[in-house]
């Protein structure tokens, strides 16, 4: 695994009015995006690397993603996505 | 950037419906990489606040599989990975004493498996079985994983332990988890450039020029040249319609033998 790769990663994020916070990871083996913490929103199983990402409901939640192989930890994390209206 | 004419991709579910993407699917039909079968619609049951128990699965919650490729390239791959089925079983063992710890199942059950799938199985395979289990998920919006989004946070364990279950039952081969050789990295440079790239930027976006095969086979799998990285931050639905019409690899029987 290289020395920047993590195997689970976690935070809080708040948007603002008509956002919602999307999880994305990229990385292999079984990932899962949590929000909050201990809600399971997604599983996924990555062969080699691969970039998912999962749109939640929340506004302001704590965020949770693990792996069984590793993760970028440049991108992988929770982010604002506007609601479409 | 060289560009051939493809054929078109298919549903990795056998037998399922599937409808035209409305959305430019004129400009879509007549070009190379694009999947014409791809259901891009938002599924309204995903983002609801229905309250899910351990009864009979709910019919039709399964959302749309993610799409495959039937692209080819022009030089087969010739040294296809092989592993005995003692070297699959044992890496599947690891794989999932890793999910276990990291799911927090302290003493996860002796689980048979039923057989080995393909990495484009994974979705459709699992979600099934966790429907047949009483758990009502689906399948997430870009049609790769599972979406356990109206799951309540008090189910979250059993549904954990379900999961183990599954992907234990149904096990994504080892051999396709191996890191991917020169040979097969070439095929995913000529994949991308030929096909992936081609069917993004028919949706209305552009990409940055790729880097030779060269930079890319020699670079670390995580800062590999990967497209889908430049639109990370389009709105979900913008996404989510990439992702369904535009497999971001080959078919695994091309990338890995059959």
């Amino acid at each position: 695994m290289p020395a920047y790769a993590v195997v689970e990663k976690s935070g809080s994020r708040s948007c603002g009015s008509n956002q919602h916070i999307d999880l994305e990871s990229l990385g292999y083996g079984t990932v899962k995006h949590y929000a909050p913490t201990g809600n399971l929103q997604a599983t996924y199983q990555t062969v080699n690397a691969q970039y998912r990402r999962t749109h939640t409901n929340q506004t302001s939640s704590s965020w949770r993603i693990t792996s069984t192989g590793g993760l970028s930890n440049d991108f992988t994390g929770a982010f604002c996505d506007n609601v479409a209206p | 950037m060289p560009q051939r004419p493809r054929g078109l991709f298919t549903s990795a579910v056998p037998g399922r419906s599937t409808r035209a993407a409305g959305l430019a699917a004129g400009l879509i039909l007549a070009l190379p990489g694009c999947n014409v079968n791809a259901d891009v619609s938002e599924n309204p049951e995903q983002g609801g606040s229905t309250t899910v128990g351990q009864g009979a699965p709910v019919p039709g919650t399964e959302g749309q599989a993610h799409p495959t490729s039937d692209w080819t390239p022009d030089v087969p791959l010739d040294n296809e990975i092989q592993m005995s089925q003692a070297e699959k079983l044992q890496a599947r063992a690891e794989e999932l004493r890793t999910q276990a710890q990291t799911a927090g199942i302290e003493d996860p059950p002796e689980v048979e498996l039923v057989r080995w799938i393909k990495p484009e199985e994974f979705a459709p395979t699992n979600v099934r079985c966790l429907n047949e289990a009483g758990f009502d998920v689906g399948i997430t919006d870009d049609g790769t994983g599972i979406d356990s989004r109206t799951i309540p946070g008090a189910q979250t364990e059993a549904l954990e332990l379900a999961i183990y279950t599954c992907t234990a039952q149904y096990s994504i081969d080892p051999r396709y988890a191996h890191p991917l050789n020169d040979a097969q990295l070439g095929i995913m440079y000529d994949y991308l450039v030929e096909s992936y790239v081609p069917c993004i930027e028919a949706l209305g976006y552009p990409l940055a020029e790729p880097p030779s095969k060269q930079v890319y086979v020699g670079s670390p799998a995580m800062d590999r040249w990967m497209p889908i990285l430049e639109l990370r931050r389009l709105p979900q639905s913008q996404f989510s319609r990439v992702v369904m019409n535009c497999p971001e690899t080959p078919a695994s029987d091309v990338l890995y033998g059959s």
